[in-house]
């Protein structure tokens, strides 16, 4: 594990963008001064415009990306590259088609200094905790696609990551399916039985936004920066049909208007 | 700095506009709009930015109305309909620039955006989103006709 040891840490912050600046190689400013943090128990959203930098924006938290100024923060120790203390998990649904299920999920234990015993315990375990006990043996082309999506997820969990990172995880999903992992996910990611202790997630779906997150960072302007953040207190399950849903839709739709300005 | 959003299509500005309108009496809340027209963020937004830019709809802190310029725009036939992006698109990028240079490559007018600080383009897909938005919104418009080696704005 490649983290610097600063002072322990002291606060509930799991995650923190300190001051994120990057730039393409051809000289356009990104992001400018983005400051975003991911306490404890708490399930972060990113949201912004289109072609804002979103999941560029993740890579940067994941470690997969060195921003120009600034510095990514785990635990209170500074990132330098990707940890398996944060695991990202993208918007297409990876998985590998010549392995099952349970060895889709070993692929996160690899490098670590464990027994193929406990390796298969460990994957038994997390393809439960994400609903697909009993379909160890199944391949990716037997599966839905929502089902692949839970053992990308389980194959997350299995690693045993602080923060996962995910990347328009349900985009490539039907509205059905993804509705049905949407209500699972919160529960499944908070049940405590995990190390994990907060989620950031990256989505152009509002309404999906708004089930799930607790805090909202909004992106806009060129070069992007944090233009507003949104504390959502509405009680669980949040129901998309309410008055309270539609204002908070409503809320969110007015940091993104007027159209994105270069700064 | 007034732009073409890469990601609006033109053929989404007649919908928009016919939602708006048609559906919404002219107004609305972005919110609402989104669930009609059953898009999210990234297929709603850039369309709305654009449509902004044109100046066909106003959109300010999560409304929307349609402007009487976008009015104009749903009740007239095709050729006034060209008319009216034609014009509204000399006064945005990236098509005030091009007229600033009559004729010109796909590289030149890169550059030329960059002396600009027109950022929306400097990036790594920049150069095809540019050329999609000449062809489609400028070649559509009448505004621009291809070249061997580029575009050139029609007098």
């Amino acid at each position: 594990m490649e983290i610097e040891i600063k002072n322990e840490n002291v606060s509930n912050s799991v995650l923190e963008g300190d001051g994120i600046y990057f730039s393409y190689d051809n000289g356009y400013d990104v992001f400018e001064n983005i400051n975003i943090r991911a306490d404890t128990g708490k399930f972060v959203a990113i949201i912004g415009p289109s072609g804002i930098g979103k999941s560029t924006l993740l890579r940067i938290l994941g470690g997969f990306l060195k921003p120009d100024k600034g510095i990514v923060k785990v635990m209170g120790k500074i990132l330098h590259e990707p940890i398996p203390e944060v695991a990202l998990i993208h918007q297409s649904i990876v998985t590998f088609p010549w392995m099952d299920a349970q060895e889709n999920v070993m692929l996160s234990m690899k490098t670590k200094d464990i027994s193929r015993d406990e390796m298969e315990a460990k994957a038994k375990e997390s393809l439960s905790r994400v609903g697909l006990d009993g379909f160890e043996d199944l391949y990716p082309k037997e599966m839905s696609g929502g089902m692949r999506q839970r053992v990308a997820i389980a194959r997350a969990f299995a690693a045993d990551p602080y923060v996962f990172l995910m990347d328009e995880p349900f985009a490539h999903l039907d509205e059905l399916t993804a509705e049905g992992l949407r209500q699972d996910i919160y529960n499944i990611l908070f049940s405590g039985e995990t190390p994990l202790k907060s989620v950031i997630m990256v989505s152009h779906n509002l309404t999906e936004v708004l089930e799930l997150a607790d805090e909202i960072y909004i992106l806009n302007n060129i070069p992007a920066t944090v233009v507003g953040k949104v504390e959502v207190t509405m009680p669980r399950p949040r129901n998309p049909r309410s008055d309270n849903f539609n204002a908070n839709l409503d809320m969110l739709y007015s940091y993104l208007t007027p159209p994105r300005k270069k700064k | 700095m007034d732009v073409i959003d890469p990601d609006a299509r033109i053929a989404d500005l007649l919908g928009l506009l016919y939602v708006l309108n048609n559906i919404f009496d002219g107004k609305t809340d972005l919110y609402r709009l989104e669930k009609e027209m059953e898009v999210d963020l990234d297929d709603l937004m850039p369309i709305v930015y654009t449509a902004s830019n044109l100046g066909l709809v106003n959109a300010e802190s999560g409304d929307i109305s349609i402007s009487q310029k976008g009015i104009e725009y749903i009740k007239s036939g095709m050729n006034q309909r060209k008319q009216i992006i034609r014009e509204s698109l000399k006064n945005i990028e990236p098509f005030k620039t091009a007229l600033s240079m009559g004729s010109f490559s796909l590289d030149d007018i890169i550059d030329r955006l960059k002396e600009n600080d027109v950022p929306t383009f400097n990036n790594p897909d920049g150069s095809h989103d540019l050329e999609v938005i000449l062809i489609e919104w400028g070649i559509y418009s009448r505004l621009l006709k291809k070249t061997d080696d580029g575009f050139e704005v029609i007098s």
